[in-house]
């Protein structure tokens, strides 16, 4: 559906510019598409919200490219300060989220897509609904856009960045895109269209450290620290050297394929880093290190705990390194970071405090599993697996998860989503006993089961996949125990 | 008496492992252990040369296409061993992109022709487009065959169906000397046509189905580890049956989510 999609988008914007080039007359044209499609936009996001169908992300983006093909790049092109581009597998959303903080505490009015609509029409439902149709250019200085790996090569095709960060590569949602080497070729395209924009790469990814081999304007960032190491053995994605396909050969693993790599063939290496964090330290309720930064050593302290998380907060100072924003500035943006959707989430009921921890695929879940199986020990855990097309349908992916830690650390686990019961038979064969596990595959229900096993004053911890957060996130707004996002995040 | 370990050879795991495929070795290796036996996993990968006559089960997974293009070759040079063991009755679980190899040879849709191993009387053709979704298929009369009295192992052994997912462009043809593993109840398989499914010769098994296959197919695990068993002389069987009451509720449970979720989808896009 998404290729077929893209073939007929692709289709209808090269005809577009085609005729464009005819003359002032369909110019004019051009510019009166772009008004009806701000104007038409607008009503549909007005009617998607006034209709309580969520954020209205997609519509209206999608009808004004219906109606003016190019109204990606002509509202892009229109941002004073140019555009930040934020890919890869894991991790968008909050790296975003955090280069959105530095982005604004250095004083920038900043456009972003968001609730996770990060193919073009997400885009360009931001863009337009910043617009007006007495002003049709948005009125923010810098855009900020969450772009998802597939939509690269199309997205680039009208947007120009200054700046392109790409935060991973691992396995996701595989029944939609199909492999890892694929994902990277679409981002290889998609950044190949804007070849003076500085490159912000994760150094110890191998495949995405390859994308700068051959560009000019890179910025890598990196961990360089001797206290963390790689527990598990499943989920390594990416093994082979992305420039020969020898296998790689680790100095120190920090997770999955993510470390200090070599190729002993051909010698592709780990490339040194200018964003790089040296000393770290993990807890459960945040984490901090000393991080290079335009070559100095600067203290980071945060309330995201999980090493994915450092190498989020790494990601965004390293895009805040490639537009020169001073080490102050930039580090008070990471302290006020809040929370993004779904991601590390509080909530309380009865003295008892929910956090929610979005799962998507093997790395991400790893990642959670060993964030929150590393405390003290809680009674209850719940985990949530459903398998709809924004989950991908095909569940497989759990059994590259390693459960055993969860198992060790939780006396019980409360099952749930529409395959609850693969979970319990992926949790039997990581060691669950037969006591352990509790299947209930109403959410709404489990939710309640598994914070009555809690005791007051603990925290739950909850792991889910995408439309059971979604789920579970619209259970919390209507009893009042969440914000609803699109409302009580200021569009500016 | 303590019996030698179960010596299970997984092919090319670091090139093949794309689709949970680890999930079937954790499946056999638990379903072991449960009963108090002894294995051993050796991985086999490119450059290896592996003794397949110490051999007592096989197992290759999918991969990616690069994956795949390069373990063909080496596994080309694998083939006469492991056809003269499957020949002996060697039991092997090869599933996708794995399944494709153990055929005569894979032609892929972008022109190149992979060699196969020629366990199966079977080819495959590059399609245009994926096959994905979740399936269902019903063991065919050959495989039924297999819950010989000796092999019963609890009530697991009574399923007749296969539940999993499949996620494939090559569309696999079946000879005359293969007969199909299984027919499709809801799904695509081997030919994309919604017929046969899997491939089954001697105790050799190939097929599209993942997701894991064995963990929530435990008569197809006890099968295969039925058979390595017997091969290696082993007097406990048939196997002690296990509790497989969170093993059928899965089975259950993916039987019936394939069966709505095509329709859940349309509506949700």
């Amino acid at each position: 559906m998404i290729q077929s999609d893209r073939t007929a988008e692709n289709a209808v914007g090269k005809a577009a510019q085609n005729t464009a080039t005819h003359g002032t007359e369909l110019r004019r044209t051009g510019a009166t598409r772009r008004f009806a499609a701000i104007l038409l936009a607008k009503q549909a996001s007005f009617w998607s919200r006034a209709l309580g169908r969520g954020g209205g992300e997609a519509l209206p983006g999608l009808l004004a490219e219906r109606v003016a093909p190019q109204i990606l790049g002509q509202l892009a092109g229109r941002l004073p300060h140019g555009s930040v581009v934020v890919t890869g597998t894991n991790g968008k959303t909050t790296s975003s989220l955090a280069i959105s903080f530095i982005l604004e505490g250095a004083g920038l009015r900043v456009l972003r897509n968001r609730g996770g609509s990060n193919l073009s029409r997400g885009l360009v439902s931001a863009l337009v609904q910043s617009s007006r149709v007495t002003r049709p250019y948005p009125g923010e200085d810098i855009g900020l856009f969450e772009v998802d790996e597939a939509t690269m090569p199309q997205v680039m095709q009208q947007v120009t960045p200054r700046v392109i960060l790409v935060t991973n590569l691992f396995r996701d949602q595989l029944d939609r895109y199909g492999e890892i080497d694929k994902t990277a070729a679409l981002i290889r395209e998609g950044i190949a269209a804007a070849p003076d924009a500085t490159l912000v790469l994760n150094a110890d990814d191998p495949a995405v450290a390859a994308l700068g081999l051959d560009r000019s304007r890179t910025l890598y960032f990196g961990l360089e620290s001797e206290e963390v190491s790689a527990r598990s053995e499943l989920a390594i994605d990416s093994s082979d050297c992305p420039r020969c396909g020898h296998a790689l050969t680790f100095h120190r693993r920090y997770f999955s394929h993510i470390g200090l790599f070599l190729c002993p063939a051909c010698g592709f290496s780990r490339p040194p880093c200018q964003v790089c964090a040296q000393s770290v330290s993990l807890g459960p309720n945040g984490l901090s290190a000393t991080i290079s930064y335009r070559g100095r050593g600067e203290q980071l302290e945060t309330s995201l705990s999980g090493l994915y998380n450092l190498y989020n907060m790494l990601a965004a100072l390293a895009v805040a390194q490639a537009l020169d924003i001073p080490a102050p500035t930039a580090l008070r943006g990471l302290a006020a970071m809040r929370p993004a959707f779904g991601r590390l989430e509080r909530f309380s009921r009865n003295g008892r405090q929910g956090v929610i921890h979005l799962v998507k695929n093997p790395t991400g879940f790893n990642q959670v599993i060993e964030n929150v199986s590393a405390w003290q020990k809680r009674p209850v855990a719940l985990v949530c697996l459903n398998d709809n097309l924004a989950d991908g349908t095909d569940i497989s992916w759990i059994w590259d998860v390693d459960f055993r830690p969860l198992v060790t650390a939780f006396p019980v686990l409360v099952l749930s989503g529409i395959r609850a019961r693969e979970l319990e038979v992926r949790l039997k064969y990581a060691g669950a006993g037969s006591e352990q596990t509790v299947v209930e595959a109403d959410l709404g229900r489990a939710l309640d089961q598994a914070l009555e096993l809690a005791a007051p004053g603990e925290s739950l911890d909850i792991l889910t996949t995408y439309t059971a957060m979604l789920d579970l996130r619209a259970r919390l707004v209507r009893s009042g125990e969440l914000r609803e996002y699109w409302r009580g995040e200021a569009i500016s | 008496m303590t019996q030698p370990p179960l010596r299970i050879y997984h092919l090319f795991p670091r090139h093949m492992n794309l689709y949970g495929d680890l999930g079937n070795i954790i499946a056999l290796t638990m379903r072991l252990q449960w009963r108090g036996l002894a294995f051993e996993v050796i991985g086999v990968n490119p450059g290896d040369r592996p003794d397949f006559g110490r051999a007592d089960l096989l197992f290759m997974g999918g991969g990616q296409d690069r994956g795949q293009k390069l373990v063909a070759a080496y596994l080309e040079t694998m083939g006469p061993d492991i056809r003269r063991e499957v020949n002996d009755g060697l039991p092997a679980l090869a599933v996708c992109g794995g399944y494709q190899l153990f055929g005569h040879y894979f032609h892929t849709y972008e022109g190149d022709t992979l060699p196969g191993i020629s366990v199966f009387d079977a080819h495959t053709e590059g399609g245009s487009r994926r096959l994905v979704g979740n399936m269902v298929a019903e063991l065919s009369n050959a495989a039924a065959l297999w819950a010989s009295t000796e092999e019963r192992a609890g009530e697991s052994a009574e399923l007749r169906t296969l539940v999993g997912f499949e996620n494939h462009s090559g569309l696999t043809f079946l000879h005359e000397g293969t007969p199909a593993l299984a027919k499709v109840l809801v799904g695509s398989g081997n030919a994309g046509d919604g017929c046969s499914e899997g491939a089954l010769y001697r105790n050799a098994i190939g097929t599209y189905l993942h997701g894991s296959l064995l963990p929530k197919n435990p008569h197809v695990a006890d099968h295969l580890l039925s058979v390595a068993l017997r091969r290696r002389g082993y007097a406990g069987l048939p196997l002690a049956p296990l509790d497989d009451q969170v093993e059928l509720r899965a089975h259950a449970a993916a039987l019936e989510r394939a069966r709505t979720a095509h329709t859940a989808h349309l509506f949700e896009s």
